[in-house]
């Protein structure tokens, strides 16, 4: 009696392992999957993203700011006068 | 009868699972090592990595050069059946001539690069048809937002993935990702990826020297011209302009590869007049002479067979040293060499860097020793001393002055001001020497004098109320042998420039202007307003406060 339990406890052992193992091998697939998957979408952004810098800095580049400036007609400064401010004054005019 | 049937199958299980535990210890623990390496092969996926290249930024972060992932399309052509079909739909797709594709396509080889750098649309249509022998495949491509601008500097990326010219190929080893074999499932590390590299270079000053350049051409006919700005007390340079240039996006479509050089420290010229400054430099640091010391100039001094002359054979009378800088007399500067002798005079342009090369951290930078000069007759140095018949390249004169400015002493010039690998930044540290070039008291002298060529002399227009600004004019004939021609003496051609720093008396910038054969006669009309325009911009950007009121 003793020894059929023994063999139907080893059984169960091995079938719950086997199991066990079965539910593991699919659980790291799965993770290794996700990793992949998210590989992929960080590489993705990251390229997504350095092409936006390229572009931004292509688009607020100063030659792209001259152009603009040129289109506005403004008025190129001639002169610029810094007032000097003195230690004992409280109020520069 | 029934006990033994059980007892049999109980010994059965017994044997059996020993027979598993000895097989498994044989394997796990005997042969250990050779499963294990078995079991990770045949598990993970191993690949050879190699790292992202570093990028390229100005001082304040603007991007110079970066990298993009994307494909490019090659071919087998042993693979590929239908020479010309697969030409002609390749043609179609990618806008290229179909005998181009077709030439490659004959070729006796494994490998034929179609085009690098696919754009969506031409990926989408490749991804959707199916040809024998020709494949896709993804790669990082270096991209240089900026397009034309500081491309000598930069340099570009030749075959082989291979840095070549200025940064590129000077940091290649830096900025070159390194090759890891890794294991993809576990994930990318960034360990591999090159560093990233911050140059001195100020965007702002950059945009404005090449847009002075442009302006150069239009205006002056100019067939090249430089434009370096450098910080005197520390050596970094703020900007370091060339024109032509070129765009290294598109750096295989250049024809004349002269063009890929940076002539600031890859050409050498003649500076002309500017020179006389260091002639005095040195006359007024062995204390043979003050700047009021006076000379009379009669026009012309003869040595051996040859005769020396002034600017339009102009005849001076007695004039003080300044006024030799004002007016930049060619005899002054030829009694200004004399009154130290030849040795002495050749160890202060030892002294000032100009028979060796400055150690900038650009690629490929050349110098002269100047052998001819350097032979010992007397016309050599007479010519010399007013900045003829000696050559150098704009960076070692820009190093020289910046002593005068920076009280004596030398600094060399650097473009990287900090390189970033892993999260670790390293910074440049300035190299400044310890020995004096000139002394302090020389220093301001000179720089008194110089000051006085902007402000009564030949660099009148240079002038910009209420800042003083030192500097030096230089016109110098450009030697046929130097265009080309196998012939002695000088062409009509010219060198014109303008050296001067800012504010005179607390230099914090440093500018050279040099123009190769502008259609004007000297440097007063070519390279002073230019200079004038460049250090404007860099009072009015860096809002410096003026040294006097202005009246």
């Amino acid at each position: 009696m003793y020894k059929l339990l023994t063999l139907i406890s080893s059984v169960i052992l091995i079938i719950g392992l086997l199991i066990f193992y079965v539910f593991q091998i699919n659980t790291e697939i799965s993770v290794r999957f996700s990793i992949k998957e998210y590989q992929k979408r960080i590489t993705e952004l990251s390229n997504q993203n350095k092409i936006l810098a390229i572009n931004s800095t292509q688009n607020g580049s100063l030659e792209k700011m001259a152009e603009i400036i040129a289109s506005q007609d403004f008025e190129k400064i001639d002169k610029i006068h810094y007032i000097r401010v003195l230690n004992t004054q409280v109020v520069a005019k | 009868m029934k006990r033994w049937r059980v007892n049999f199958v109980f010994i059965v299980i017994i044997l059996f699972g020993a027979a598993i535990i000895s097989r498994l210890v044989y394997i796990q623990i005997i042969k250990h090592d050779l499963y294990k390496a078995l079991a990770q092969g045949q598990q993970k996926n191993y690949q050879l990595i190699k790292g992202e290249r570093g990028e390229i930024f100005f001082s304040g972060g603007e991007i110079l050069a970066t990298n993009i992932k994307g494909k490019y399309l090659f071919v087998c052509p042993e693979k590929v059946k239908e020479k010309e079909k697969t030409a002609q739909v390749l043609s179609e797709i990618l806008g290229l001539d179909k005998e181009l594709i077709f030439a490659k396509l004959r070729k006796d080889s494994l490998f034929e690069q179609i085009k690098s750098n696919l754009t969506e649309e031409e990926n989408r249509v490749l991804g959707e048809i199916d040809l024998l022998g020709v494949y896709l495949r993804e790669t990082f491509f270096r991209e240089y937002p900026q397009g034309l601008m500081a491309s000598q500097t930069i340099g570009f990326i030749g075959g082989e993935e291979k840095g070549q010219y200025g940064i590129e190929g000077f940091y290649n080893d830096v900025l070159q990702g390194k090759e890891k074999i890794q294991n993809l499932i576990y994930g990318l590390t960034n360990d591999t990826n090159g560093a990233d590299i911050f140059l001195t270079l100020n965007y702002n000053l950059q945009f404005m020297a090449e847009k002075l350049l442009e302006k150069a051409k239009e205006e002056l006919s100019i067939e090249e011209g430089q434009i370096v700005v450098m910080d005197p007390k520390s050596g970094a340079i703020l900007a370091l302009a060339n024109f032509p240039n070129f765009d290294p996006n598109y750096y295989s479509k250049v024809d004349d590869f002269h063009i890929f050089q940076n002539n600031v420290l890859q050409k050498l010229f003649e500076p002309g007049s500017i020179f006389k400054s260091i002639t005095m430099a040195a006359a007024l640091d062995q204390e043979k002479l003050t700047p009021k010391t006076t000379y009379i100039d009669e026009g012309n001094l003869k040595i051996g067979g040859y005769t020396i002359y002034n600017y339009n054979k102009r005849i001076w009378g007695e004039r003080t040293m300044t006024e030799v800088l004002e007016k930049s007399i060619n005899t002054g500067a030829v009694f200004a060499e004399r009154q130290i002798g030849h040795k002495i005079f050749l160890e202060y342009l030892e002294k000032f860097g100009f028979f060796e090369p400055t150690g900038i951290d650009l690629q490929g930078e050349i110098f002269s020793e100047n052998k001819e000069f350097k032979k010992g007759y007397e016309v050599n140095f007479a010519t010399a001393s007013f900045g003829q018949g000696i050559e150098m390249t704009p960076i070692q004169l820009v190093q020289a002055f910046g002593a005068i400015a920076n009280n004596g002493k030398l600094v060399r010039p650097y473009i990287v001001e900090k390189i970033i690998e892993n999260g670790e930044k390293r910074t440049t540290q300035p190299q400044i020497t310890r020995e004096q070039v000139i002394s302090s008291e020389t220093s301001s002298q000179l720089t008194a004098m110089m000051t006085s060529v902007v402000e009564n002399g030949s660099a009148k227009k240079t002038k910009i109320p209420g800042y003083y600004i030192a500097g030096k004019t230089g016109t110098a004939q450009i030697p046929w042998t130097v265009l080309g021609v196998n012939k002695k003496g000088y062409s009509n051609k010219t060198w014109q420039s303008f050296i001067g720093f800012f504010p005179a008396f607390n230099p914090k910038f440093l500018i050279l202007v040099k123009f190769d054969n502008p259609k004007t006669k000297t440097s007063e009309y070519s390279a002073v307003p230019f200079f004038k325009d460049m250090a404007k911009h860099i009072i009015d950007y860096y809002a410096i406060p003026p040294d006097y009121e202005p009246i």
